[in-house]
């Protein structure tokens, strides 16, 4: 698999096309593929991880408060 | 330099740490690389010859200099730090001379490296330099990782890269099954798969961390030639070739299933991270994959590594890997001949660049579709301007690279430290004096690597590895009673018999002219243990020497079953051939010997005689010329070729040529005894005369107590620094020259210089008693130790001179060598003086051993 670049966008965070011009679902645990694109797929795995954490946070804050009502 | 110039040429260098066709090959016919795959069908390989010793430091620093260690200064894997009470991991500011990415950098090429071993402190090249120390995490990954000071040039970026770094705690099953075979059964509960996972782990993030780096360079800086550096295939060998299929009986069962497919995997690795850099390199560039050495991954593994410096070198086999493609280059086709020391000089050609004439290699000019004009100059070295490097008043951050050291440990590179600084640094200066001494070794330099090897072993004689390295290069330069003294020395060391002893014996024996004896020594080894490939050589070699010559075919052929790439070994099969006198296979063998290794003088030569039986007259001189460049004191070789082009292919113009680098025969010719007074020159003389050659003598100094045989002097010599006519009437005498009168010695005659030569503290000694006994001296017991710096100066200064005097020859005698062996130096002799009426036996009768006092009395002192 190769990955060609996204830049980042508003939306959407860093993204990758692979190398027929699809969109690259990125997993949260990473890849070696990703590693092996070199610097674009190592901070659009960060990115993705860093979605995932923050989408948990506030996942667990609205559970929470939910629970607290 | 503008962008138009800057779009022309791109080359782009990558290094694979270890990488070996032996692994590459199967998995290009699986299809588990076909990034590799697509760069080799669509230009060159080869496999890339290393030098000895195979450290990495060391031959990636001569792959970016061209140059031998010798020359560039790297000798191993730590150096003690500047103020020298400590060690540390080896530095560029250590290299002594320019790399390829300071002459680009000078000649305005943007240039950048990412991670060469050594490259920290980065040096400030005229674009992005990422040090070695880049990559390594020292800290938790929830603690500061700090980026060491001078990891990276230009300074501003630094932060930028720091980012890019991967750390092995970021990684997950995602990044690590992929190298794991049943990673179910992995207990990480378990402390030796914990720390095999650690090491995995680093491995990946390491090479990761490089890949983000060089990726984004090449995507947003500007360059025209990059160099980048992985090690990971070197590292997970070392850990996980153990583990590597075919599984050998001592390889626990449990460990193999879990472990076999980590070396392949990181192979495939390898291959994705390639690919994604071609992709974004423009379409022309030259692209060049090498290796500094291989690794081991079959039969020849070794179950164990000798207990030595850097011992772990030894799973490293000869043959690293070499792959170009661009404009220019052949498609598809395999190459031979190729060195790691010459990339650079081929890069410099790529660009249009002159070769330095004082780097070892040359350009692989056959790698090219069009040959290529190579332009030279005598060396970078002395060109003026600047060349982006290290200025001499750097400061360097002591403190830095300790935890860097740690890495070199746990490799198993480097011992463990002691808690004592000052023994950690005596062992790094001692370890990379030895690693010195095997680069000129490597080189064929035996004089150079005898001289450091002998001071080793008299501040430590109980050192196994320096022993046997001294016994060879004693073994080498025929000073054969040296080497039965390290074979003693290796016994008192070993009271067990073994091969290494047994082999050692048989060599020695053999040079001492007992031929049945070495066959009795190697044949014993070979009951103990057939396997070693070293012993069906030295086999074969007997029984070249006893002139069994199809028995000798049959052990060299054995050696090479073992391993199909011993050169030695397919060479000694032309040799084998030739002697028997057929031509086509002694052609066909030592090309195969020139295939492994082209930089092999006595091969070509060797080839060039095969060929002109055949009466390939073109191709022996081809074969001829190639020895000649290669070593340009090899007469035959020019006497060969000056034949060819003079009598038989009708090249007056190359005959002239040849001729002009040939002894001026016509000049008259002198033969000379020379040395340091009372170093056995008169028994020299005597020799010579017994044998039936005249001596030039007035025998105005006769014979006394001192020497008892006489002086066999002329009044003439001693005022030869303003009167040489009397060399005129020499004619085909001897003459006695003493070695400080050598330098008067006028250019219009031929020299053969018999140069004896003895232990300094002998001489000395024996010069104090003659005065002695002569009462020009008072009663002092000592001798001068200023005298006997003068006199070893004065031997090397008569080495260095006469070395490269082209109407001179030189042959060293050990005295006491001729003492204890002569049987053995006459030959030679005779040989040298190229005079076969000489009556070898009246000469060995002229041998007293009696006249040997001073050897006990030293001994005692």
């Amino acid at each position: 698999m190769k990955y060609k670049s996204k830049k980042k966008s508003k939306n959407k965070g860093r993204q990758m096309l692979d190398e027929n011009g699809n969109w690259v679902d990125i997993p949260v645990e990473g890849s070696l593929g990703l590693l092996a694109s070199g610097y674009k797929g190592l901070m659009a795995w960060r990115e993705k991880k860093k979605q995932f954490i923050e989408s948990q946070i506030l996942n667990e804050t609205k559970g929470g408060g939910q629970k607290k009502k | 330099m503008g962008d138009k110039k800057r779009n022309k040429k791109k080359v782009l260098l990558i290094g694979w740490d270890a990488a070996d066709w032996k692994m590459i090959n199967p998995m290009l016919d699986r299809g588990e690389m076909p990034t590799l795959n697509r760069m080799i069908e669509n230009g060159v390989m080869g496999n890339l010859l290393t030098l000895d010793p195979p450290f990495s430091p060391t031959l990636w620093t001569s792959i970016s200099t061209g140059k031998r260690p010798y020359k560039h200064g790297i000798y191993g894997f730590t150096e003690p730090d500047p103020s020298g009470a400590s060690i540390r991991p080896v530095h560029i500011t250590s290299r002594k001379c320019r790399a390829i990415w300071n002459i680009l950098s000078n000649k305005g090429y943007k240039t950048s490296q990412v991670g060469w071993w050594p490259s920290h402190p980065a040096e400030p090249i005229n674009g992005v330099s990422v040090s070695n120390f880049y990559q390594r995490a020292n800290k938790k990954i929830f603690q500061e990782w700090e980026m060491m000071q001078g990891t990276v040039h230009p300074e501003e970026k630094s932060d930028i890269f720091k980012a890019l770094r991967v750390h092995p705690q970021e990684l997950t099953g995602a990044h690590l099954n992929p190298f794991l075979r049943n990673h179910h059964k992995i207990n990480q509960r378990d402390n030796g798969d914990q720390r095999r996972l650690t090491a995995i782990s680093k491995i990946i993030a390491d090479c990761s961390t490089i890949q983000a780096a060089a990726t984004y360079i090449l995507d947003n800086e500007e360059w025209d030639f990059a160099a980048i550096y992985f090690d990971a295939i070197d590292h997970m060998c070392h850990g996980f070739m153990k583990f590597h299929p075919p599984r050998r009986p001592f390889i626990p069962e449990d460990l193999y299933d879990k472990y076999h497919y980590c070396v392949t995997a990181i192979y495939k690795y390898h291959d994705m991270m390639l690919e994604a850099m071609l992709d974004m390199v423009p379409k022309d560039t030259t692209v060049i994959l090498v290796s500094d050495h291989g690794f081991h991954s079959d039969h020849l593994r070794p179950s164990n590594v000798p207990k030595e410096p850097a011992g772990l070198a030894w799973e490293h086999s000869p043959y690293g890997i070499f792959v170009a493609t661009g404009p220019g280059i052949k498609k598809d086709e395999i190459i031979h001949g190729a060195s790691l020391l010459d990339v650079t000089p081929t890069i410099l050609n790529i660009y249009g660049l002159p070769v330095g004439k004082d780097m070892d290699g040359k350009v692989l000019n056959h790698i090219f579709e069009k040959p290529r004009q190579v332009k030279a100059i005598p060396s970078w070295e002395d060109v003026e301007g600047n060349f982006f490097m290290h200025t001499s008043d750097y400061e360097e951050d002591e403190e830095s690279a300790r935890e860097s050291l740690q890495q070199l440990i746990d490799l198993g590179y480097i011992a463990p430290l002691s808690t004592d600084n000052k023994e950690n640094v005596e062992r790094v200066i001692n370890d990379n004096k030895f690693f010195k001494a095997r680069t000129f070794i490597d080189a064929g330099k035996y004089s150079e690597a005898i001289e450091i090897l002998e001071e080793l072993y008299e501040n430590a004689p109980g050192k196994k590895h320096i022993i046997l390295r001294l016994a060879h290069c004693y073994l080498v330069t025929k000073r054969t009673a040296k080497a039965r003294n390290m074979v003693q020395a290796f016994r008192q060391l070993h009271t067990e018999i073994n091969n290494t002893l047994l082999v050692l014996q048989s060599r020695v024996v053999a040079q001492e002219g007992d031929l049945e004896k070495s066959k009795q020594f190697i044949e014993e080894a070979i009951e103990r243990k057939s396997d070693h490939p070293g012993i069906h050589f030295h086999h074969g070699d007997v029984l070249l020497k006893l002139e069994k010559y199809n028995e000798a075919i049959q052990a060299f052929e054995k050696a090479i079953e073992h391993d199909p790439e011993n050169q030695n070994a397919h060479h000694s099969i032309g040799k084998a051939y030739y002697l028997i006198k057929q031509y086509e296979k002694a052609v066909e063998n030592h090309l195969t010997a020139i295939g492994l290794h082209f930089f092999a003088p006595q091969v070509h030569y060797d080839l060039g005689q095969a060929l002109e039986k055949l009466e390939l007259y073109s191709d022996a001189a081809n074969a001829y010329n190639n020895c000649r460049h290669m070593m340009p004191k090899h007469v035959k070789a020019k006497k060969r070729l000056f034949y060819l082009f003079d009598e038989v292919l009708n090249r007056p113009k190359l005959a002239a040529e040849v001729q002009a680098t040939l002894p001026d025969y016509h000049l008259p010719e002198v033969v000379i005894v020379s040395g340091l007074p009372r170093s056995g020159t008169s028994m020299m003389m005597q020799m010579l005369e017994a044998g039936g050659m005249r001596t030039f003598s007035d025998g105005i100094r006769i014979a006394d107590e001192n020497n008892k045989k006489g002086y066999y002097e002329h009044e003439a010599v001693k005022h030869i620094a303003r009167d040489h006519s009397f060399l005129d009437k020499v004619g085909d005498s001897a003459v006695k020259i003493v070695a400080p009168l050598l330098f008067h010695l006028p250019k219009n005659y031929r020299y053969k210089i018999i140069f004896m030569e003895r232990e300094l503290g002998e001489v000395l000694l024996s010069q104090h008693k003659m005065l002695k006994r002569n009462k020009r001296r008072g009663q002092k017991e000592t001798f001068s130790f200023k005298l006997w710096k003068d006199y070893e100066n004065t031997l090397n200064k008569i080495k260095k001179t006469y070395k490269s005097q082209k109407n001179a020859s030189l042959l060293f005698v050990d005295y006491r060598e001729v003492i204890e062996s002569p049987g053995l130096v006459i030959p030679e002799i005779v040989q040298f003086l190229e005079n076969k009426e000489l009556d070898t036996t009246k000469m060995l009768q002229v041998v007293d051993k009696s006249l040997y006092r001073e050897r006990e009395n030293v001994a005692t002192e």
